[in-house]
Order: C-alpha cells, then structure tokens, then sequence
C-alpha cells in the first residue's frame, strides 16, 4: 500500500529483535514483573507497549523465561519474570552478536564520514 | 477508551485461543494497566500506550497457533498458522500464500499417487474380465504394495520434513512481518 513498507517491515524486524535483547538483559540482574520491564524500555525509545507481552509469553515457552506470582504492598500480586540458565546463555549470545553488529556499524560510519576517517588516522 | 474495553477488544479477538491461555493473556494486560494507574498514569494514557488491541490480538494468535503446529507437527495445525499469519496482513497473504500453495500441491499428488497405486487391483480386475493374461494380477499386487509404501513415506514425510520446515518459515515470517510493533 505504501511505498516505504519493506522500510518499515526491516524496521520492525530490527526493532523486535532489539527489544528481546533488551527484556533478556533487563532481567539478567534481578527477577522483574512486566510493568517494570516495558517502563524501563519506553522511557528510552518509543513502543506499543503491549507488543512487549507477547515477547514475554513467547521467551517463557521457549523456556527463556521461568515466572511466579509475589504480593505487592499496592494489592494483587503481580507476574515476576525470571531469567533460566537457558535464558542466560541466550542473553548472552545476543549480547555478543549485537556488540559485533555495533562495531560493524561503528567501523561503516567511521570510513564513511571524512572527518571521523582523519581522525582515526591520525590516532594510529 | 476505558480499561474495560480495552480488555473486551482484546477478549473477543483472542476468541480462537483456549480459555485458559485467554485468561492468562488478559491477566497480563489487566496487571498493567492496574501497575500504570498505581505508578499515577492515567487509564487512558496506559491503554494508549499499549496499542491497537486487535494488532496485539493477532500477533498473539499467529504466535499461539505457529506454537501448536510446532509442537504437534500435524497437517491440520500447520493449516490454521497459515491462516492465523495471514491474518497478520496483505504483505503476510503475499509471502505465505505461495509455499502454502506448494505444500497442499505436494501433499495432495503424493496422497494422489499412491491412492491410485492402492485402486490399482481393481484396473487388474477389469483388464482380467477383459481377456488380459493372469500376469496383470501379480503386476497389480507389486503396484498396490509400491502404493502403501509411498503413501506411508509420504505421510511421513509430510508429518515430520514439510511440517517441520514449513512452521520454521512461518516463524521467520512471523519475526518479520508480524507482531504488533507498527
């Protein structure tokens, strides 16, 4: 329908595979409930934030994510989401791959831009 | 729109999911809205972030069935993800259609040919009342084994290679095309 869609749907692509790093690392230091986890993510770039619950749902069948039920001092209790070994080990792998994509990105921008290329030369 | 209706679209579209995954699913979103109202967000504000409940619904739907014919492998799952991605939209209907058309086509000549292979003693019966030498007997008996073979290779087949790979590309599909991020 619209000319820029294969824009947006490498967009949207880029976007998930982002944010399921970011739910992963998120939970790596402490167990979190979903609440938490989609704030922590839309205060630093822009979601739906109900996309983030389906990603929840689908990383805990995958086994990524194990979860249980706490009281909180406000009233229900709410969902905690808790990284597995299994869990673990793919935030890792995640995190290794997105530094590699970020230097490969970094190197791209450095020979492409003049000024940061003189002076990357200069500093060798 | 109120927390309520947000909750009833979400509800209604997710209507082919079972009810327990349903429930799950509308827990999830009723703990954050309840969450965004005890952090002093509004209720109109938290369901505006959410987005568009039917956009939620059929990624959740798409992502609940490719799971099931991941897990079962049966033709008859694998049918209703077809569907289910489809419903994610046009570009969806564009990239799925194809190879869901290639595999009913390889599904339905293997089913095809070996049917025919199975009937096969039956051509051997008319050609016999119609004069043709006892051998053609012998040669249907090898043609209607040769037919079970193939229709138990094809349903195996079809139940473990195709299935298997055919819920990885929709998967794949899903990752790019679906969700709900606009």
């Amino acid at each position: 329908m619209r000319e820029d869609r294969g824009a947006d749907i490498v967009n949207v692509q880029f976007k998930k595979g982002v944010l399921e790093l970011c739910v992963l690392v998120l939970t790596i230091k402490t167990d979190r409930y979903g609440y938490e986890l989609v704030s922590a993510i839309s205060e630093k770039f822009e979601i739906a934030e109900g996309t983030i619950y389906p990603l929840l749902r689908r990383l805990t069948k995958e086994g990524y994510f194990s979860t249980y039920l706490m009281e909180s001092r406000e009233g229900p209790p709410r969902k905690y989401y808790r990284l597995t070994e299994q869990g673990k080990s793919y935030a890792e792998e995640l995190i290794a791959e997105w530094k590699s994509f970020e230097r490969s990105v970094n190197k791209i921008i450095e020979e492409g831009t003049p000024y940061d290329s003189t002076k990357l030369s200069s500093e060798n | 729109m109120t927390a309520q209706n947000f909750l009833q679209k979400i509800e209604v579209f997710l209507r082919r999911l079972p009810p327990d995954e349903r429930k799950d699913i509308l827990s999830d979103y009723e703990e954050h809205i309840r969450t965004a109202v005890e952090m002093g967000r509004t209720e109109e504000q938290a369901i505006h972030a959410l987005g568009d409940p039917k956009t939620i619904a059929k990624a959740i739907t798409a992502d609940y069935y490719i799971g099931v014919a991941d897990a079962t492998k049966s033709p008859k799952s694998v049918f209703r993800a077809i569907i289910a991605s489809v419903s994610l939209g046009f570009f969806n209907l564009l990239i799925v259609i194809p190879p869901s058309i290639a595999f009913c086509a390889a599904f339905l000549a293997l089913f095809v040919a070996s049917l025919a292979l199975i009937l096969s003693p039956l051509i051997a019966i008319y050609c016999l009342v119609e004069g043709y030498g006892v051998s053609v007997i012998f040669t249907s008996l090898l043609t209607l084994g040769l037919g079970l073979f193939l229709f138990s290779i094809s349903s195996w087949i079809v139940k473990k290679v195709f299935t298997q790979w055919f819920v990885r590309y929709l998967k794949l599909n899903i990752r790019i095309a679906g969700g709900g991020i606009q």
